[in-house]
Protein backbone atom coordinates (compact mmCIF):
# COMPACT_ATOMS: atom_id res chain seq x y z
CA UNK A 1 0.00 0.00 0.00
CA UNK A 2 1.30 3.30 -0.83
CA UNK A 3 3.09 5.76 2.35
CA UNK A 4 1.49 8.67 0.54
CA UNK A 5 -0.81 10.29 2.77
CA UNK A 6 -4.65 10.44 2.78
CA UNK A 7 -4.47 14.25 1.57
CA UNK A 8 -1.93 13.54 -1.53
CA UNK A 9 -4.01 10.01 -2.49
CA UNK A 10 -7.18 12.78 -3.03
CA UNK A 11 -5.11 15.18 -4.53
CA UNK A 12 -3.49 12.39 -6.91
CA UNK A 13 -6.95 10.98 -7.70
CA UNK A 14 -8.38 14.56 -8.29
CA UNK A 15 -5.40 14.93 -10.91
CA UNK A 16 -6.86 11.65 -12.81
CA UNK A 17 -4.69 8.79 -10.87
CA UNK A 18 -7.47 6.11 -10.29
CA UNK A 19 -4.96 4.12 -7.92
CA UNK A 20 -4.88 6.54 -5.95
CA UNK A 21 -8.54 6.54 -5.25
CA UNK A 22 -7.80 2.43 -4.91
CA UNK A 23 -5.25 2.83 -2.28
CA UNK A 24 -7.96 5.05 0.09
CA UNK A 25 -11.01 2.80 -0.39
CA UNK A 26 -8.50 0.03 0.75
CA UNK A 27 -7.30 1.96 3.57
CA UNK A 28 -11.09 2.82 4.89
CA UNK A 29 -13.17 0.57 3.62
CA UNK A 30 -13.19 -1.94 6.75
CA UNK A 31 -13.58 0.85 9.53
CA UNK A 32 -15.88 3.13 7.51
CA UNK A 33 -18.39 0.03 6.86
CA UNK A 34 -17.90 -0.96 10.65
CA UNK A 35 -18.85 2.31 11.40
CA UNK A 36 -21.58 2.78 9.51
CA UNK A 37 -22.58 -0.50 10.37
CA UNK A 38 -23.01 0.08 14.28
CA UNK A 39 -24.59 3.48 13.88
CA UNK A 40 -28.04 2.41 11.59
CA UNK A 41 -27.79 -0.81 13.24
CA UNK A 42 -28.84 -3.10 9.96
CA UNK A 43 -26.91 -4.34 7.58
CA UNK A 44 -29.09 -3.32 4.28
CA UNK A 45 -29.00 0.41 4.94
CA UNK A 46 -25.57 0.17 6.10
CA UNK A 47 -24.58 -1.09 2.56
CA UNK A 48 -26.52 1.68 0.86
CA UNK A 49 -25.24 4.37 3.28
CA UNK A 50 -21.60 3.02 2.75
CA UNK A 51 -21.81 3.04 -0.88
CA UNK A 52 -23.37 6.83 -0.93
CA UNK A 53 -20.54 7.71 0.75
CA UNK A 54 -17.54 6.86 -1.57
CA UNK A 55 -19.98 8.36 -4.48
CA UNK A 56 -20.24 11.86 -2.57
CA UNK A 57 -16.43 11.63 -2.41
CA UNK A 58 -16.03 10.82 -5.82
CA UNK A 59 -18.41 13.62 -7.10
CA UNK A 60 -16.48 16.01 -4.51
CA UNK A 61 -13.40 15.32 -4.12
CA UNK A 62 -12.83 18.56 -5.61
CA UNK A 63 -14.56 20.33 -2.89
CA UNK A 64 -12.03 18.77 -0.14
CA UNK A 65 -10.31 21.90 0.89
CA UNK A 66 -7.41 20.21 2.28
CA UNK A 67 -7.94 22.38 6.02
CA UNK A 68 -9.00 19.29 7.54
CA UNK A 69 -8.00 15.97 7.38
CA UNK A 70 -9.62 13.15 4.76
CA UNK A 71 -10.87 11.22 7.45
CA UNK A 72 -12.76 13.39 9.46
CA UNK A 73 -14.07 14.78 5.82
CA UNK A 74 -14.85 10.94 5.02
CA UNK A 75 -16.70 10.43 8.25
CA UNK A 76 -18.50 13.68 8.59
CA UNK A 77 -20.38 12.73 4.98
CA UNK A 78 -20.48 9.62 6.39
CA UNK A 79 -22.52 11.11 9.53
CA UNK A 80 -24.61 13.27 7.74
CA UNK A 81 -26.11 10.18 5.93
CA UNK A 82 -26.57 8.20 8.91
CA UNK A 83 -28.16 10.89 10.87
CA UNK A 84 -30.48 11.33 7.70
CA UNK A 85 -31.36 7.73 7.96
CA UNK A 86 -32.17 7.69 11.71
CA UNK A 87 -34.48 10.47 11.15
CA UNK A 88 -35.98 8.76 8.52
CA UNK A 89 -36.46 5.53 10.48
CA UNK A 90 -37.96 7.60 12.93
CA UNK A 91 -41.11 8.10 10.94
CA UNK A 92 -41.08 4.47 11.52
CA UNK A 93 -42.97 3.43 14.91
CA UNK A 94 -41.61 0.26 15.39
CA UNK A 95 -38.95 -1.81 13.89
CA UNK A 96 -39.72 -4.67 11.91
CA UNK A 97 -39.52 -8.14 14.11
CA UNK A 98 -38.11 -10.02 11.36
CA UNK A 99 -35.64 -7.14 10.35
CA UNK A 100 -31.83 -8.45 10.67
CA UNK A 101 -29.78 -7.28 13.09
CA UNK A 102 -26.48 -6.14 12.09
CA UNK A 103 -23.66 -8.46 13.05
CA UNK A 104 -25.28 -11.09 14.40
CA UNK A 105 -27.43 -12.12 11.29
CA UNK A 106 -30.61 -12.40 13.47
CA UNK A 107 -34.10 -11.05 13.75
CA UNK A 108 -35.38 -8.61 16.84
CA UNK A 109 -37.94 -11.57 17.64
CA UNK A 110 -34.74 -13.68 17.79
CA UNK A 111 -33.68 -11.69 20.15
CA UNK A 112 -36.71 -10.51 22.23
CA UNK A 113 -37.31 -12.99 24.65
CA UNK A 114 -33.85 -13.02 26.10
CA UNK A 115 -32.05 -10.00 26.89
CA UNK A 116 -28.51 -11.70 26.57
CA UNK A 117 -27.45 -14.54 25.02
CA UNK A 118 -27.30 -17.68 27.07
CA UNK A 119 -24.54 -19.40 29.03
CA UNK A 120 -24.35 -21.92 26.28
CA UNK A 121 -24.61 -19.80 23.71
CA UNK A 122 -21.98 -17.84 25.27
CA UNK A 123 -19.87 -20.92 24.94
CA UNK A 124 -19.65 -20.43 20.95
CA UNK A 125 -16.96 -18.63 19.30
CA UNK A 126 -17.82 -15.13 18.86
CA UNK A 127 -21.20 -15.03 21.09
CA UNK A 128 -19.02 -12.11 23.56
CA UNK A 129 -18.53 -10.43 20.49
CA UNK A 130 -21.88 -10.52 19.71
CA UNK A 131 -23.13 -9.47 22.89
CA UNK A 132 -20.04 -6.14 22.72
CA UNK A 133 -21.88 -4.97 19.10
CA UNK A 134 -25.49 -4.99 21.11
CA UNK A 135 -24.22 -3.33 23.95
CA UNK A 136 -22.42 -0.96 21.66
CA UNK A 137 -25.76 -0.63 19.43
CA UNK A 138 -27.83 -0.16 22.45
CA UNK A 139 -26.17 3.32 23.48
CA UNK A 140 -27.74 6.32 22.70
CA UNK A 141 -26.48 8.00 19.05
CA UNK A 142 -24.46 10.87 20.42
CA UNK A 143 -22.50 8.36 22.48
CA UNK A 144 -22.60 5.35 19.53
CA UNK A 145 -21.11 7.92 17.06
CA UNK A 146 -18.40 9.32 19.50
CA UNK A 147 -17.45 5.38 20.78
CA UNK A 148 -17.61 4.40 17.31
CA UNK A 149 -15.38 6.88 15.96
CA UNK A 150 -12.64 6.59 18.81
CA UNK A 151 -12.74 2.80 18.66
CA UNK A 152 -13.17 1.63 15.67
CA UNK A 153 -11.51 4.63 13.72
CA UNK A 154 -8.75 6.10 16.10
CA UNK A 155 -9.68 9.66 15.69
CA UNK A 156 -8.44 12.26 18.45
CA UNK A 157 -10.97 13.98 20.11
CA UNK A 158 -10.72 17.37 18.69
CA UNK A 159 -10.84 15.06 15.10
CA UNK A 160 -14.45 13.60 16.18
CA UNK A 161 -15.21 17.03 17.51
CA UNK A 162 -14.87 18.66 14.09
CA UNK A 163 -17.08 15.70 13.04
CA UNK A 164 -19.99 15.75 15.09
CA UNK A 165 -19.97 19.19 15.28
CA UNK A 166 -19.84 19.84 19.12
CA UNK A 167 -16.27 21.29 21.26
CA UNK A 168 -14.05 18.68 22.66
CA UNK A 169 -14.95 18.76 26.09
CA UNK A 170 -18.35 17.18 24.89
CA UNK A 171 -16.82 14.92 23.17
CA UNK A 172 -14.83 13.46 25.57
CA UNK A 173 -17.93 13.64 28.00
CA UNK A 174 -19.93 11.33 25.44
CA UNK A 175 -17.12 8.73 25.33
CA UNK A 176 -17.12 8.32 28.87
CA UNK A 177 -20.74 7.77 29.38
CA UNK A 178 -20.62 5.44 26.44
CA UNK A 179 -17.79 3.54 28.33
CA UNK A 180 -19.46 3.59 31.79
CA UNK A 181 -23.16 2.41 30.23
CA UNK A 182 -21.06 -0.50 27.77
CA UNK A 183 -20.08 -1.27 31.45
CA UNK A 184 -22.99 -1.43 32.80
CA UNK A 185 -24.75 -4.22 30.10
CA UNK A 186 -21.84 -5.96 29.82
CA UNK A 187 -21.83 -6.22 33.95
CA UNK A 188 -25.73 -7.03 33.76
CA UNK A 189 -25.39 -9.70 31.06
CA UNK A 190 -22.45 -11.26 33.04
CA UNK A 191 -24.73 -11.15 36.42
CA UNK A 192 -27.51 -12.77 34.15
CA UNK A 193 -25.54 -15.55 32.85
CA UNK A 194 -24.29 -16.42 36.54
CA UNK A 195 -27.77 -16.66 37.78
CA UNK B 1 -5.99 15.69 44.00
CA UNK B 2 -8.88 14.08 45.40
CA UNK B 3 -10.82 11.24 44.58
CA UNK B 4 -13.28 12.54 42.96
CA UNK B 5 -11.22 14.68 40.50
CA UNK B 6 -9.25 11.46 40.21
CA UNK B 7 -12.32 9.57 38.66
CA UNK B 8 -13.11 11.69 36.53
CA UNK B 9 -9.35 11.67 35.12
CA UNK B 10 -9.71 8.01 35.07
CA UNK B 11 -11.12 7.82 31.36
CA UNK B 12 -8.21 10.74 30.03
CA UNK B 13 -6.20 8.92 31.18
CA UNK B 14 -6.88 5.72 29.71
CA UNK B 15 -7.41 7.47 26.43
CA UNK B 16 -4.26 9.45 27.18
CA UNK B 17 -5.68 13.15 26.94
CA UNK B 18 -4.87 13.51 31.01
CA UNK B 19 -3.90 16.98 31.88
CA UNK B 20 -1.94 15.39 34.39
CA UNK B 21 -1.62 11.94 34.08
CA UNK B 22 1.09 11.82 37.30
CA UNK B 23 -1.50 13.22 39.97
CA UNK B 24 -3.73 10.56 38.90
CA UNK B 25 -1.18 8.19 39.25
CA UNK B 26 -0.67 8.68 42.47
CA UNK B 27 -3.87 8.66 43.59
CA UNK B 28 -4.54 5.16 41.85
CA UNK B 29 -1.01 4.11 44.07
CA UNK B 30 -2.92 5.00 47.02
CA UNK B 31 -7.18 4.54 46.52
CA UNK B 32 -8.09 1.07 45.83
CA UNK B 33 -11.65 2.14 44.97
CA UNK B 34 -10.29 4.88 42.50
CA UNK B 35 -7.65 1.55 41.24
CA UNK B 36 -11.11 -0.27 40.91
CA UNK B 37 -12.72 1.78 39.02
CA UNK B 38 -9.68 2.42 36.51
CA UNK B 39 -9.48 -1.38 36.13
CA UNK B 40 -12.74 -1.77 35.22
CA UNK B 41 -12.90 0.95 32.56
CA UNK B 42 -9.82 -0.29 30.92
CA UNK B 43 -11.60 -3.68 31.17
CA UNK B 44 -14.79 -2.15 29.44
CA UNK B 45 -12.45 -0.61 26.59
CA UNK B 46 -10.47 -4.34 26.38
CA UNK B 47 -14.10 -6.09 25.62
CA UNK B 48 -15.10 -3.22 23.48
CA UNK B 49 -12.02 -3.83 21.42
CA UNK B 50 -13.34 -7.12 20.64
CA UNK B 51 -16.12 -5.79 18.70
CA UNK B 52 -16.75 -7.81 15.67
CA UNK B 53 -15.65 -6.42 12.43
CA UNK B 54 -17.34 -6.48 9.40
CA UNK B 55 -16.36 -6.64 5.84
CA UNK B 56 -18.66 -4.40 2.92
CA UNK B 57 -19.98 -6.58 0.11
CA UNK B 58 -17.12 -7.28 -2.57
CA UNK B 59 -19.94 -6.41 -5.79
CA UNK B 60 -20.23 -2.61 -3.47
CA UNK B 61 -16.45 -2.07 -3.82
CA UNK B 62 -16.37 -3.08 -7.60
CA UNK B 63 -18.86 -0.41 -7.83
CA UNK B 64 -18.00 2.33 -6.28
CA UNK B 65 -14.07 1.77 -8.06
CA UNK B 66 -16.02 1.37 -11.07
CA UNK B 67 -17.45 4.70 -10.29
CA UNK B 68 -14.10 6.61 -9.89
CA UNK B 69 -12.86 5.35 -12.63
CA UNK B 70 -15.48 6.82 -14.72
CA UNK B 71 -15.01 10.14 -12.96
CA UNK B 72 -11.11 10.44 -13.68
CA UNK B 73 -12.33 8.87 -17.86
CA UNK B 74 -15.10 11.95 -17.93
CA UNK B 75 -12.19 14.48 -16.27
CA UNK B 76 -9.61 13.74 -18.67
CA UNK B 77 -12.22 13.47 -21.75
CA UNK B 78 -13.19 17.27 -20.37
CA UNK B 79 -10.22 18.37 -20.33
CA UNK B 80 -9.15 16.87 -24.08
CA UNK B 81 -12.04 18.76 -25.18
CA UNK B 82 -10.95 21.22 -23.28
CA UNK B 83 -7.99 21.72 -24.77
CA UNK B 84 -9.21 21.15 -28.04
CA UNK B 85 -11.99 24.00 -27.87
CA UNK B 86 -8.88 26.36 -26.64
CA UNK B 87 -6.81 25.15 -29.46
CA UNK B 88 -9.85 26.29 -31.87
CA UNK B 89 -10.38 29.98 -30.18
CA UNK B 90 -6.77 30.68 -30.47
CA UNK B 91 -6.87 29.65 -34.18
CA UNK B 92 -9.75 31.57 -34.53
CA UNK B 93 -8.54 34.97 -32.09
CA UNK B 94 -4.80 34.08 -34.30
CA UNK B 95 -7.29 34.53 -37.91
CA UNK B 96 -9.36 37.49 -36.60
CA UNK B 97 -5.83 39.52 -36.03
CA UNK B 98 -4.52 38.50 -38.59
CA UNK B 99 -7.61 40.00 -40.61
CA UNK B 100 -7.40 42.94 -38.70
CA UNK B 101 -3.93 43.61 -39.05
CA UNK B 102 -4.19 43.04 -42.91
CA UNK B 103 -7.37 45.32 -42.85
CA UNK B 104 -5.81 47.98 -40.69
CA UNK B 105 -2.17 48.06 -41.53
CA UNK B 106 -2.79 49.45 -45.43
CA UNK B 107 -5.61 51.26 -43.80
CA UNK B 108 -3.43 53.08 -41.30
CA UNK B 109 -1.17 53.60 -44.57
CA UNK B 110 -3.84 55.35 -46.20
CA UNK B 111 -4.66 58.09 -43.28
CA UNK B 112 -0.78 58.94 -43.31
CA UNK B 113 -1.07 59.75 -46.64
CA UNK B 114 -3.85 61.05 -47.13
CA UNK B 115 -2.44 63.39 -44.35
CA UNK B 116 0.34 63.75 -46.43
CA UNK B 117 -1.22 64.74 -49.02
CA UNK B 118 -3.83 67.05 -48.06
CA UNK B 119 -0.80 69.62 -47.28
CA UNK B 120 -1.77 72.31 -44.55
CA UNK B 121 -4.26 74.25 -47.08
CA UNK B 122 -4.51 73.08 -50.07
CA UNK B 123 -6.72 70.89 -51.30
CA UNK B 124 -5.79 67.14 -52.27
CA UNK B 125 -6.47 67.83 -56.16
CA UNK B 126 -4.27 71.16 -56.02
CA UNK B 127 -1.54 69.23 -54.86
CA UNK B 128 -1.58 66.20 -56.95
CA UNK B 129 -1.63 68.80 -59.80
CA UNK B 130 1.76 70.16 -58.15
CA UNK B 131 3.23 67.04 -57.42
CA UNK B 132 2.85 65.70 -61.15
CA UNK B 133 3.70 68.97 -62.87
CA UNK B 134 7.31 69.22 -60.64
CA UNK B 135 10.53 68.10 -62.03
CA UNK B 136 11.17 65.94 -59.27
CA UNK B 137 7.86 64.20 -59.30
CA UNK B 138 8.57 63.42 -63.10
CA UNK B 139 11.97 62.47 -62.45
CA UNK B 140 10.42 59.76 -59.87
CA UNK B 141 8.00 58.58 -62.19
CA UNK B 142 10.35 58.15 -64.65
CA UNK B 143 12.37 56.13 -62.35
CA UNK B 144 10.18 53.42 -62.93
CA UNK B 145 8.05 51.21 -60.90
CA UNK B 146 8.41 51.66 -57.07
CA UNK B 147 5.74 50.99 -54.34
CA UNK B 148 2.56 53.09 -55.59
CA UNK B 149 1.81 54.01 -51.62
CA UNK B 150 5.27 54.85 -50.97
CA UNK B 151 5.09 57.56 -53.87
CA UNK B 152 4.10 60.77 -53.10
CA UNK B 153 6.14 60.94 -50.10
CA UNK B 154 8.82 60.22 -51.97
CA UNK B 155 8.00 63.10 -54.44
CA UNK B 156 7.29 65.14 -51.56
CA UNK B 157 10.44 64.65 -50.37
CA UNK B 158 12.81 65.29 -53.43
CA UNK B 159 10.83 68.69 -54.13
CA UNK B 160 11.76 69.79 -50.40
CA UNK B 161 15.48 68.63 -50.90
CA UNK B 162 15.21 70.28 -54.32
CA UNK B 163 13.74 73.20 -52.63
CA UNK B 164 16.53 73.40 -49.70
CA UNK B 165 19.75 73.31 -52.39
CA UNK B 166 17.85 76.23 -54.23
CA UNK B 167 17.42 78.19 -51.37
CA UNK B 168 20.90 77.36 -49.98
CA UNK B 169 22.14 79.14 -52.75
CA UNK B 170 19.78 82.19 -52.58
CA UNK B 171 19.84 83.52 -49.44
CA UNK B 172 15.78 84.57 -50.14
CA UNK B 173 15.53 85.86 -46.20
CA UNK B 174 17.55 88.82 -47.24
CA UNK B 175 16.40 89.45 -50.37
CA UNK B 176 12.60 89.79 -48.68
CA UNK B 177 14.16 91.35 -45.65
CA UNK B 178 15.23 93.78 -48.12
CA UNK B 179 11.84 94.01 -50.19
CA UNK B 180 10.31 94.78 -46.76
CA UNK B 181 12.51 97.75 -45.85
CA UNK B 182 12.08 98.61 -49.96
CA UNK B 183 8.38 98.59 -49.42
CA UNK B 184 6.81 97.30 -52.83
CA UNK B 185 3.60 98.57 -52.97
CA UNK B 186 2.61 95.56 -55.37
CA UNK B 187 2.76 93.25 -52.76
CA UNK B 188 0.34 95.14 -51.48
CA UNK B 189 -1.75 95.28 -54.46
CA UNK B 190 -1.46 91.27 -54.63
CA UNK B 191 -2.29 90.71 -50.58
CA UNK B 192 -5.33 93.08 -51.71
CA UNK B 193 -6.82 90.97 -54.20
CA UNK B 194 -5.97 88.34 -52.80
CA UNK B 195 -8.25 88.42 -49.76
CA UNK B 196 -10.66 90.75 -51.30
CA UNK B 197 -11.07 92.20 -47.85
CA UNK B 198 -11.42 95.99 -47.58
CA UNK B 199 -9.23 96.18 -44.58
CA UNK B 200 -6.40 93.82 -46.48
CA UNK B 201 -5.20 96.90 -48.49
CA UNK B 202 -2.34 96.71 -45.96
CA UNK B 203 0.98 98.74 -45.35
CA UNK B 204 3.14 97.51 -47.77
CA UNK B 205 5.86 96.39 -44.88
CA UNK B 206 2.60 93.90 -43.45
CA UNK B 207 2.84 92.41 -47.09
CA UNK B 208 6.90 92.08 -47.11
CA UNK B 209 6.49 90.43 -43.64
CA UNK B 210 4.06 88.07 -45.29
CA UNK B 211 6.06 87.19 -48.22
CA UNK B 212 9.60 86.39 -45.48
CA UNK B 213 7.22 84.22 -43.55
CA UNK B 214 6.17 82.29 -46.05
CA UNK B 215 9.39 81.63 -47.53
CA UNK B 216 10.73 81.00 -44.15
CA UNK B 217 8.27 78.12 -44.26
CA UNK B 218 9.49 76.35 -47.45
CA UNK B 219 12.82 76.80 -46.01
CA UNK B 220 11.81 75.56 -42.49
CA UNK B 221 10.20 72.40 -44.68
CA UNK B 222 13.09 71.73 -46.67
CA UNK B 223 15.34 71.57 -43.78
CA UNK B 224 13.35 69.34 -41.75
CA UNK B 225 12.61 67.34 -44.83
CA UNK B 226 8.92 67.57 -43.84
CA UNK B 227 7.17 65.51 -46.54
CA UNK B 228 4.34 68.38 -47.16
CA UNK B 229 3.96 69.61 -50.84
CA UNK B 230 3.83 73.51 -51.17
CA UNK B 231 0.47 74.81 -51.12
CA UNK B 232 -0.68 76.75 -54.30
CA UNK B 233 -1.11 79.80 -51.92
CA UNK B 234 2.49 79.99 -50.35
CA UNK B 235 3.49 79.25 -54.34
CA UNK B 236 1.48 82.38 -55.64
CA UNK B 237 2.72 84.52 -52.03
CA UNK B 238 6.42 83.88 -52.71
CA UNK B 239 6.06 84.23 -56.49
CA UNK B 240 4.77 87.74 -55.92
CA UNK B 241 7.49 88.32 -53.18
CA UNK B 242 10.03 87.74 -56.05
CA UNK B 243 8.37 90.05 -58.23
CA UNK B 244 8.14 92.49 -55.75
CA UNK B 245 11.79 92.40 -55.51
CA UNK B 246 12.31 92.13 -59.22
CA UNK B 247 13.72 88.38 -59.45
CA UNK B 248 11.86 87.78 -62.40
CA UNK B 249 12.99 84.37 -62.71
CA UNK B 250 12.11 82.96 -59.92
CA UNK B 251 8.64 84.93 -60.09
CA UNK B 252 7.57 83.12 -63.13
CA UNK B 253 8.80 79.84 -62.00
CA UNK B 254 6.17 80.19 -58.85
CA UNK B 255 3.56 81.79 -60.17
CA UNK B 256 3.52 79.35 -63.07
CA UNK B 257 3.43 76.65 -60.85
CA UNK B 258 0.72 78.42 -58.35
CA UNK B 259 -0.80 78.40 -62.24
CA UNK B 260 -1.29 74.82 -62.19
CA UNK B 261 -3.93 74.96 -59.04
CA UNK B 262 -7.48 75.78 -59.92
CA UNK B 263 -7.84 78.00 -56.94
CA UNK B 264 -5.57 80.07 -57.68
CA UNK B 265 -4.84 79.49 -61.52
CA UNK B 266 -6.58 83.05 -62.47
CA UNK B 267 -4.67 85.62 -59.74
CA UNK B 268 -1.49 83.74 -60.59
CA UNK B 269 -2.31 84.06 -64.54
CA UNK B 270 -2.81 88.10 -63.73
CA UNK B 271 0.61 87.88 -62.39
CA UNK B 272 2.08 86.38 -64.94
CA UNK B 273 0.69 88.98 -67.34
CA UNK B 274 1.69 91.71 -65.32
CA UNK B 275 5.38 89.87 -64.79
CA UNK B 276 5.49 90.19 -68.69
CA UNK B 277 4.42 93.59 -69.24
CA UNK B 278 7.26 94.75 -67.13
Amino acid sequence: MSDRSDELLLTAYRAGDAAAFETLLERYRGPLFNVVLRSVRDRGPAEEIYQDVWMRVIERCDDFRGDAKFSTWLYTIARHLCVDHQRKMRFRRHASLDQLQAGSGQTLADRAPNPGPSTEALAMGGVLRDRIASAVEGLPDEQREVFLLRHLQGLAFNEIAQVVGVPANTVKSRMRYALERLQRTLRDWEEHDEL
Amino acid sequence: MNCDECQEQVFELIERESVDPQAVHEVLDRCPECRALFDEMKAALAGVAGLPSEEPPTEIDVAILRAARDRVAKDSSRRRKWLQSTQWAVAAATILAVGIGVWAVPKGEEIAMEEVAMGDASSEEGDAAEVEASPAAKSIAARGPEKRNAEPRTVARAEHEALAVRDARSPAREVFAGAASQGPARLAADSAEDSSAPGARAEPQAASRECARRLAKVERRAREGTAKPIAPEDALAIGRCYQAVGNVVEARRWLERAALHPKTKDRAARALSELQAE
